[in-house]
């Protein structure tokens, strides 16, 4: 039997181990950093793989104790499969960074265990085909990036009090969504009898087609919005994120910023176009409009930041209301935007966090005010950075200027003028601050006494290179966006036919 | 050589170098200059190779697949007008090029200068030779950004930074998206982003001017131009562009990059000219920019900034004139547009040239401080009178035949418009034309003529060496020749470039005398009006200085800086409206949007409740237990110190266990038991480390507001929970049975809920233990690699 088969279940199994195996090694730190970059690399191989079969085959279902959909069933389908690749690459890249960057206590006690438990979550998210299983997963989401949101850098920069306030926040915020979650999953499972999402969405398609529907599902299925919104960080749920994201540990905002805030983005599409698919002229309105509502709110609120970390953490709720329009038009080309526009965030601002990462490694400060004409000293990070901005604010040739496109394009061909043109007026904010931002860090005056203080440090090689890896994707999309946008559009078009996913975990049943 | 080749190897040459240019200059040090230099040469000469071809009136066009599933090509589409903008990006970088090398000191970031410069002229050739729009729309970016980064060459200057930021938002964001929008638009009607497509489909053409979406287009893409341009509203980054070094004024923000927007005009001119729409915003700003702009120069005392507004004016002769073309003979105004446009970017740049020159030598640039620097400059003096005589349109030089030109496109709309247009449009014309005669003058006498100025002149004040010379008398000398011979330019350019806009062969015949007419009559008022005002020219701008202070809102620069110069702090406002700071008013959107998913689908769906069937059969004792689960509810509410609280809160906990013990769960019971045991002591270990009593008190009105949200909470999930407990719909049946029927069968266990939580979803309590696991982590974590930091 070919043991590659089982790799979905090793996309959430090896973190699991490795983590406890982090816990042994910790006499050995360099043998652990060593251990977690090769566990990284072989999960990212596995990834690739993972994805490569879904691409070839078509999605693949997992059983967990070979229960069928009585017990729990993982999936890969493309938009799964390409979710745990980009976090698989996003964490590598990630946990380069933090080899030098991190404190070596921190790194030693705990940091590289609750890494892993990091990783499985978000794979465990991504690929289970069971809510309650989702559920799960979003604990361990949850409790792991708290552990890892206090971790301590080199630079003393974050007084411990700010991130307990931050966690504090994050935890209690996300732990009374979640409440709302397990009330309406207790709903689901009251009325439809499962909590396989395949079996969901099959038994929802037939009453809908009998109009036997409960209308209670319509609040339950909106109060979803709760939960996902929660994760993603839209308007009116965002209010954690601005105080979580700068006082995490760089690597760790990268992480957040990244592929965290994605989470939610991809419960709504799994949820919505898989569950209530039947249902979805009630629900992509409302999308929408909390998508536009976000752009504004994050764009707006970015413009008045004096700290770097602050600024980018602003724009990630901007960026996903863009995602989130695409997710509420709905059409494939939408879908795939929207999926376009997630990647190139995920990358781009992961990118710009670690870059204001080896800023503040080396100034021992976030705070813009006493930054500037870095350009002069750092002219690696200025450039860096400019890729970065120019990515984020969609200009060319970066992957932001394709995923722009691409969103707006499918916005004006699908007819949704009035979104489209509140996104683009609330783009030129982003624009604006985020080049006013590299202009107050890497142009003007230098500031006296940046380098004075004790505690800098150089950016080492591992650092940089992560860098530079992520420069060349921006690069690499924007320049040749073909094999992405094919991918993104038939991965869309496998979204809006959610028969093929339940075709795939339980054979022979036609709603 | 292949001709598609040559052309790639124009746009792609100076963007490869560009990379290289910083490892380059590690090598052969200062001498980088010519070295970029000869790669402007290399790829005006990869220009002239294909250009007989262009003359001929044929174009090449050639495209590659390059995001098929989105429809955009990578493709060259080379005409005339094209063409006519890559000679200047080419050449006009080329003399540039030349230029800097003597004019930017050695001292400087020249790998930095250079590079820029590259990747600015590849990227404007690119542009034009852009055979689809989106193709267009990624070079158009770069050209904005490379011009940012320009003008903030000096980085650590304030002014440097506001300029670059200022033509940034306007250009690349305001005007950029914009563009993209319109183009986006063009293609929805369209259904292609490939140009020569539209330009060749006839009723593609008639499609799009019957479109509903027609004017918004329009009106997208006319933004984009204008924004790059200069003209209309947007005019006011181009003076603070001024703040780039001058070579790059010169290059960017006279020849090139601004008429990118007047490319695009042109370019676009086939498609939406003819319409009233079109008349309207092209020429109407045209019209308004030049005379405003034309006025506004008068004020300067930084030549520079007179160069800027004149250049907004000229740039806005060239609009108006391709907004005229609309009615009795199109091609009257294109050609008139199209030879300014070439005229304007010759005698423009030798005139920033010029300045770059007097402020290197007499280290000012400021009008007041200089004057009669004719003796110990004549060379410049010379080159620069005829930079500023073509600008005022004199003849023979070549500015005199365009504004003529001007004159008769005028004269022509305005006729062909009627009343009261056959007066009008002439009447702003020649208002304009006496402004530019005046400002040019002054350029000449300011600098050259009258008294030295010694106070504030250095001793000694010379021409300087021929490397500086050179570019800007070639650009004279150009000048003069196509003035004096109109016909060079006119068969080997502008035709081509014109019968690039009006898609049809064109000849067209000039010459330096062309006897008595209209335009000769306005051209003479022009001289006699402009020495008059020459004369009130001082007055003129005290004026203008007055009105500014006493009237400082008056100002589109004022609007500018009101919304973005204060933005961060108006911003921060905002924010902060919103990120108050205490968790309680972040909870309440959660609650509210838990309450409005109930609501929303009763309310706006107007969903219909399906009937429900309650039962109240319960037995005394189960009622007890409830009536004792709502007392300990309100107590854990209402008590005003925590140790009762928590105990009340406990009490619930173990009251919940005794329902399990009810509903035959035997083990929820007990575990929900021992869960609870633990948790409250835990609490109270806790809870007896801090002050007993709650210190705030909460005011009446919060705490009903408070009320009454938990009370709706609780309902909106209690009326979910009512219906989601009738029992699953039909035909289906509850996962459950499958595992009461099979547990013993496949798993044998005897207990349901232990098979449930071992066997049939082990990974969910695997995923449980993780986070038992993580906590545990995430405490130690805290306490170990905290407790020895300071």
């Amino acid at each position: 039997m070919n043991i590659l088969e089982h790799t979905i279940v090793f996309m959430i199994a090896i973190p699991f181990l490795v983590a406890s195996l982090m816990i042994l090694t910790r006499p050995f730190p360099e043998i652990q950093k060593k251990l977690n970059v090769l566990v990284s690399i072989v999960l990212l191989i596995l990834s690739v793989y993972l994805f490569s079969q879904v691409w070839q085959n078509g999605i693949i279902a997992y059983d967990i104790g070979d229960w069928g959909k009585y017990g729990i069933v993982l999936v890969a389908d493309l938009l799964s499969a390409s979710m745990v690749l980009l976090s698989s690459i996003i964490t590598f890249l990630a946990l380069l960074f933090s080899l030098d960057y991190i404190d070596d206590k921190s790194q030693n006690t705990t940091y590289h265990s609750l890494y892993n438990l990091l990783i499985a979550g978000l794979n465990g998210t991504f690929l289970t085909g069971d809510l309650f299983n989702l559920f799960v997963f979003f604990e361990i989401l949850l409790i792991a990036s708290c552990g890892l949101l206090i971790a301590n850098e080199k630079v003393e920069i974050t007084p411990s009090s700010h991130k307990m306030e931050a966690v504090y926040k994050y935890l209690i915020l996300n732990i009374i969504a979640t409440l709302f979650m397990l009330v309406a999953i207790a709903s689901l499972y009251g009325t439809l009898g499962t909590l396989n999402m395949a079996d969901m969405a099959l038994r929802i398609g037939y009453m809908n087609e009998n109009g036997t529907l409960p209308w209670h599902l319509i609040p339950t299925a909106l109060l979803f919005i709760v939960v996902f919104g929660n994760k993603a960080a839209i308007f009116p749920l965002h209010f954690w994120l601005p105080d979580a994201h700068p006082t995490a540990p760089s690597p760790i905002s990268a992480i957040l910023s990244g592929i965290l805030i994605k989470v939610g983005a991809y419960g709504f599409i799994r949820f919505y176009y898989l569950i209530f698919e039947g249902n979805l002229e009630i629900f992509q309105p409302i999308i929408i409009f909390l998508g536009l509502a976000t752009i504004i709110i994050g764009s707006i609120s970015a413009v008045g930041q004096d700290d770097i970390k602050k600024v980018l953490a602003y724009h990630s709720i901007g960026q996903i209301g863009y995602v989130f329009i695409g997710i509420g038009m709905g059409t494939v080309y939408a879908l795939a935007a929207a999926l376009i526009y997630l990647i190139n965030h995920a990358i781009s601002k992961s990118m710009l966090f670690l870059v204001s990462g080896c800023i503040v490694h080396k100034i021992g400060t976030r705070d813009m005010r006493k930054i500037g004409g870095l350009s002069s000293t750092e002219p690696f990070l200025g450039l860096m950075f400019l890729v970065g901005i120019m990515s984020i604010s969609g200009l060319p040739p970066t992957s932001g200027f394709i995923a722009k496109f691409v969103l707006f394009d499918a916005g004006i061909s699908g007819g949704f003028y009035i979104p489209i043109l509140i996104a683009v007026i609330f783009s030129l904010f982003t624009l604006f601050s985020m080049f006013k931002s590299w202009q107050r860090i890497f142009w003007g005056e230098i500031k006296d006494n940046i380098f004075e203080k004790e505690n800098i440090h150089q950016n080492s090689k591992t650092m940089l290179s992560s860098l530079v890896i992520m420069t060349v994707i921006i690069f690499v999309i924007g320049l040749y966006a073909e094999p992405l946008i094919a991918i993104t559009l038939e991965t869309a078009e496998q979204i809006l036919d959610p028969q093929l996913y339940i075709d795939a975990i339980i054979p022979g049943e036609v709603r | 050589m292949n001709l598609p080749v040559a052309v790639v190897l124009a746009i792609f040459l100076p963007f490869f170098f560009a990379i290289l240019v910083p490892y380059l200059e590690r090598i052969v040090k200062h001498n980088i200059g010519w070295f970029s230099a000869l790669i402007g040469l290399i790829s005006f000469l990869l220009l002239v190779l294909i250009s007989p071809e262009i003359i001929r009136g044929e174009v090449i066009h050639y495209s590659v697949s390059w995001i098929p599933s989105v429809g955009v090509d990578f493709g060259i589409y080379v005409d005339g007008l094209s063409l006519l903008i890559a000679f200047l990006a080419s050449g006009i970088g080329f003399l540039i090029m030349a230029y800097s090398t003597e004019y930017m000191s050695h001292r400087e970031d020249l790998a930095r200068y250079y590079q820029y410069i590259l990747l600015f002229m590849g990227s404007m050739i690119g542009m034009v030779f852009a055979s689809n729009t989106i193709q267009l729309f990624i070079f158009w970016e770069l050209t904005s950004i490379t011009s940012f980064l320009l003008i903030g060459f000096w980085r650590n200057k304030p002014q440097s930074v506001y300029g670059a930021k200022k033509s940034l938002i306007l250009t690349a964001g305001f005007g950029g998206l914009a563009l993209l929008t319109g183009i986006l638009l063009l293609r929805a009607i369209t259904g292609t982003f490939d140009i020569p497509t539209i330009l060749a489909d006839e009723s593609l053409k008639v499609l799009i001017k019957e479109h509903d979406l027609f004017l918004g287009t329009l009106f997208l893409i006319f933004i984009g131009a204008a924004a790059k341009s200069a003209q209309g509203p947007f005019y006011i980054w181009l003076p603070n562009a001024m703040e780039a070094p001058t070579p790059v004024s010169a290059f960017l923000h006279s020849a090139t990059m601004v008429k990118a927007g007047l490319y695009l005009i042109g370019r676009v001119h086939p498609i939406f000219s003819g319409t009233e729409a079109w008349l309207i915003m092209v020429a109407g700003t045209g019209l308004v920019t030049m005379v405003v702009a034309g006025f506004l120069a008068l004020r300067q005392t930084d030549i520079k900034g007179l160069l800027a507004y004149s250049t907004i004016s000229q740039l806005a002769y060239i609009m108006a004139m391709y907004g005229y073309t609309t009615y009795q003979d199109p091609s009257l105004g294109v050609v008139a547009a199209t030879y300014h446009l070439l005229n304007h970017a010759t005698f423009k740049a030798t005139l920033f040239l010029i300045v770059g020159i007097v402020a290197h030598e007499a280290a000012t640039r400021d009008i007041k401080k200089l004057g009669g620097l004719r003796k110990e400059m004549p060379i410049t003096f010379v080159i620069a009178t005829i930079g500023a005589l073509s600008m005022a349109g004199v003849p023979p030089l070549n500015g005199f035949l365009s504004k003529e030109m001007f004159y008769e496109a005028s004269v022509d709309i305005g006729a062909s418009l009627g009343q009261p247009y056959n007066l009008l449009i002439p009447m702003i014309a020649v208002i304009a034309g006496v402004l530019t005669f005046a400002y040019s003058i002054k350029i000449i006498d300011g600098i050259f003529l009258g008294k030295r100025n010694d106070e504030h002149l250095p001793k000694k004040v010379h021409d300087p060496s021929i490397i500086m010379l050179g570019p800007a008398a070639i650009l004279a000398f150009i000048v003069v020749l196509f003035g004096i011979f109109p016909s060079i330019p006119m068969s080997f350019i502008i035709e081509p470039a014109v019968s690039g806009i009006i898609l049809e062969d064109i000849s067209i015949y000039a010459s330096l005398w062309h006897g008595f007419t209209v335009e000769l009559l306005m051209t003479v008022v022009t001289f006699g009006l402009g020495i008059i005002i020459y004369k009130k020219y001082d007055a003129i701008a005290n004026w203008q200085d007055e009105f500014n202070k006493k009237h400082p809102t008056f100002s589109l620069n004022y609007y500018y800086d009101e919304i973005f110069g204060n933005a961060t702090e108006n911003a921060k406002k905002i924010s902060l409206k919103f990120q108050v700071g205490p968790i309680r008013a972040y909870l309440f959107p959660i609650v509210l949007i838990a309450i409005l998913s109930v609501l929303f689908p009763i309310i706006i769906l107007s969903v219909e409740l399906t009937p429900i069937t309650f039962n109240f059969e319960t037995p005394p004792y189960e009622l007890i237990v409830f009536i004792l689960i709502i007392t300990t509810a309100v107590m854990a509410a209402i008590i005003p110190s925590y140790l009762p609280a928590v105990i009340a809160v406990s009490a619930l906990g173990f009251l919940i266990g005794i329902v399990f013990i009810f509903l035959l769960a035997p083990d929820l019971a007990i575990t929900q038991i021992l869960a609870e045991t633990l948790t409250t002591i835990i609490f109270v270990l806790v809870i007896s480390k801090v002050p007993q009593t709650f210190k705030e008190k909460i005011p009446r009105n919060i705490l009903y507001r408070d009320i009454l949200i938990s009370l709706t909470v609780a309902s909106t999930v209690f009326l979910i929970m009512l219906y989601a407990t009738q029992g699953i719909i039909e035909p289906f049946e509850s996962v459950s049975h499958y595992f009461l029927e099979k547990s013993i069968l496949l798993t044998g266990g005897h207990n349901i809920v232990n098979v449930i939580l071992v066997d049939f979803r082990s990974l969910d309590t695997l995923g449980e233990i993780v986070v038992i696991f993580l906590a545990a982590l995430g405490v130690y974590n805290l306490l170990h690699s905290r407790g020895e930091r300071k």
